[in-house]
């Protein structure tokens, strides 16, 4: 196991709680059951594919298993699990907007948006789906450093600091993209006619 | 003068994005805090960004459950203690035969390449 030296090892339970995680398999299997859900819910928001997700979130805990004697300590096991999951769900980004299926728009179906949501009727339902995809969409046409900054920042546990890490640039840099994609956002929001009256918006 | 009140509202407006999110501190947070006790308009401006931000969990936030946590872990784990085939041979040697046979036939069609453009030239 790499050991950074006390000054760098800001995260010094987490080191340790990593060193066992790599002995031991029930400690390993509480670590995935502790932070499957987060990992699952940042892999979705960034893929807004169920199977995606769930796919590259197995593939992330089984790398974090391997890499486990390289974690130093300098930045939370958390931080460091949502970083592993990050690059991972950007890589299949990547390679999905190569595919022909995607490209035709012939995807949808088996997306997020439209997973059914109980007590509602059809219409409100239909509506609530539509408006979804439409602001899903506005986001989508964010530029990368934008739209991946406003996702990452739509997790109320993860601060700026989490999110310099994991996007790996300075405090600052993430400040200045989330005010700016906030504010290209609401322009688009804006023009699509939805409103940002706080007593009518969502 | 307006290049100076421009830079000052751009500042504002990044400072109060940082504190929407409680990423804001110091004298930067008072100031702000000041400007939204004082000034309707600045009111207005962090009730458009959390308006926004409303927008965003919207479109983004899961509208059903993940898979089970703890069933997901059961099959992350077995997955990596799963035993290894015995009779299998290791990856590496199936490969070794495509690998020659591909240096082979690029020998062959470099061969056949120079030898062509020989031919043409002469």
């Amino acid at each position: 196991m790499t050991d950074p030296g006390p000054h760098l090892r800001l995260h010094a339970e987490d080191h340790e709680r990593a060193r066992r995680l790599a002995r031991e398999d029930r400690a390993f299997r509480e670590f995935v059951a502790e932070f499957h859900p987060l990992a699952y819910d940042l892999a979705l928001r960034t893929l807004d594919d169920r199977q995606d997700a769930e796919e590259v979130v197995q593939d992330a805990f089984v790398r974090i298993h391997g890499a486990l004697g390289e974690f130093r300590g300098d930045a939370s096991l958390k931080t460091w699990v949502l970083r592993i999951v990050w690059r991972l769900s950007l890589n299949r980004r990547r390679d999905r907007a190569r595919s022909a299926w995607r490209r035709l728009g012939l995807h949808r179906g088996g997306d997020e948006a439209d997973a059914p949501t109980p007590d509602r009727s059809p219409e409100s339902e239909l509506l609530s789906r539509e408006t979804r995809r439409q602001v899903r969409d506005l986001i989508e046409q964010l530029s990368p450093p934008l739209r991946e900054a406003l996702i990452l920042n739509s997790f109320e546990d993860l601060g700026y600091e989490d999110m310099a890490r994991i996007l790996d640039i300075p405090v600052g840099t993430v400040s200045s993209r989330i005010h700016t994609a906030r504010k290209r956002l609401s322009e688009r929001l804006r023009a699509a006619g939805l409103s940002l009256d706080p007593t009518e918006a969502p | 003068m307006n290049r100076h009140r421009w830079w000052r509202r751009r500042r504002f407006e990044r400072d109060l994005s940082a504190y929407a999110d409680g990423e804001l501190h110091g004298a930067a947070a008072g100031r702000v805090a000041e400007a939204l006790a004082l000034d309707t308009g600045a009111r207005r401006q962090l009730a458009r960004l959390r308006a926004v931000d409303g927008w965003v969990q919207t479109a983004l936030r899961p509208s059903a459950p993940g898979p089970d946590a703890d069933a997901a872990a059961d099959s992350i784990v077995a997955a990596l203690v799963r035993p290894e085939a015995p009779s299998s041979p290791p990856a590496r040697l199936r490969w070794r035969p495509v690998a020659v046979a591909s240096v082979g036939l690029l020998l062959t069609a470099g061969i056949a390449v120079v030898g062509y453009r020989r031919r043409t030239r002469w």
